[in-house]
């Protein structure tokens, strides 16, 4: 079944890619040639093990989330890449809440918006970063519905896209943490499940990449491994590094699935 | 005759009807949210939210609300300025709680400076319009919600 939705989704992408595609004509030749590019890239699944990139990747970086991505601003390896986040970000607050600044004086009344403001919807605008990593969704995991997020996490989707249609984005699933308070098994776990098939479906819709954490840094009870966390949700510097380790060997490169086929 | 003065009687009850319940007559939230703001302060720390997002913060059922306007902080506190016109005050109240229960459980991970806040959110009605107010003033904010209310 999952293979015949492939082999469908890849039809139905040669067919779309058609209408779109590049056409190349020969003068010299009286046949006329029609190119078209063929997707092969499975959007259903996450991005697969890949040869590590080096440290020259993360000139072309650009990491943006919620408090769970302070730790790779905290403890990254890479200090090529931009970082940043918004500790208890709400995504439907995206464009209000203030970007954390580890080096930022707390807030004082009556300073007025400045540049200590920028969101990281702000960010989003301004980036000309190529490689994308998006990391939402965990504040909102008691949410009754994950509608209303998906519905803005496409916002920024589209933002993204519209503004540089080849950037690579991955859209990171909400790993699942040991615990979260107000939150006991197996509702966690419930609300994990329905929070990342949201976030299935914006990858697979919008033809960019996700990144499921939980093949590959969980333990043997399905959840983050303990070394990773120091609370249970956020990375310790080992648990940091590992997620690098991961980042650096779940790369998609486009030419590996993108094939130009002429006919 | 009498037909005359049925008629007429009919007339003047449709008036009358009309006039209880004019259109002009539901609470202009806006207007009472932004006074608010302005009293408390707060118009440095908050911004006004558009209704989808509001949607998306409180999950409210459809036909909860005639209307409601929310500013929110646009910093790391748990700040919040609220006025809902209800059709139905109980469950618009209910989602209210459940936002702050939400609010709270964050702070508590984040910004514990907060948690007293949030739990000592004004939350008042006065059978249809509910007022919500997070900030560090917690008599000023119960004096303005009694304001907005007409109490």
């Amino acid at each position: 079944m999952k293979k015949m939705m492939t082999i469908l989704l890849v039809l139905g992408l040669s067919c779309g890619c058609s209408s779109a595609a590049e056409t190349e004509q020969s003068a010299d030749n009286e046949a006329e040639y029609s190119c078209r590019y063929i997707d092969s890239y499975d959007y259903d699944n996450p991005a697969p093990y890949s040869d590590p990139v080096d440290d020259s990747y993360y000139d072309d970086v650009l990491f943006a989330g919620d408090s769970r991505m302070g730790s790779v601003a905290l403890y990254g390896r890479h200090d090529n890449a931009h970082v940043e986040f918004v500790t208890s970000l709400n995504l439907m607050m995206i464009d209000i809440m203030p970007i954390d600044d580890l080096s930022r004086e707390p807030y004082v009344e009556g300073a007025g918006k400045s540049e200590e403001t920028r969101t990281l919807m702000d960010v989003i605008y301004e980036n000309e970063r190529n490689n994308i990593y998006l990391l939402f969704g965990i504040n909102e995991i008691r949410n009754p519905s994950f509608d209303a997020f998906a519905a803005k996490f496409q916002e920024i989707l589209d933002v993204i896209l519209e503004k540089n249609p080849h950037a690579s984005v991955y859209i990171i699933l909400a790993y699942h943490p040991d615990y979260i308070s107000g939150l006991p098994e197996p509702a966690l776990t419930i609300q994990l499940v329905d929070l990342n098939e949201h976030l299935i479906t914006l990858a697979r819709n919008n033809h960019v990449y996700y990144l499921d954490l939980d093949n590959g840094l969980d333990d043997e009870d399905n959840t983050i491994r303990n070394e990773y966390v120091a609370d249970g949700l956020h990375f310790t510097p080992t648990g940091t590094h590992a997620l690098e380790d991961y980042f650096a060997t779940h790369v998609i490169r486009r030419e590996d699935y993108v094939q130009k086929v002429c006919q | 005759m009498f037909r005359k003065f049925v008629s007429s009687l009919c007339a003047v009850v449709m008036l009358c009807g009309c006039g209880s319940q004019p259109a002009s007559s539901r609470p202009d939230t806006a207007a009472l949210a932004a006074k608010a703001v302005k009293d408390l302060g707060l118009e440095e720390k908050t911004e006004e939210l558009e209704d989808r997002i509001v949607q998306g913060l409180f999950f409210f059922e459809e036909d909860t609300l005639e209307s409601s306007s929310v500013y929110i902080h646009n910093d790391s506190s748990a700040d919040i300025v609220a006025v809902f016109d209800a059709k139905d005050v109980d469950s618009c109240r209910e989602k209210i709680d459940t936002y702050l229960q939400t609010t709270k459980l964050q702070m508590q991970n984040y910004y514990p400076d907060e948690v007293f806040k949030v739990d000592n959110a004004v939350v008042e009605d006065n059978g249809s319009l509910i007022v919500l107010i997070v900030c560090d003033d917690l008599q000023a904010a119960k004096k303005e919600a009694d304001t907005l209310l007409g109490k």
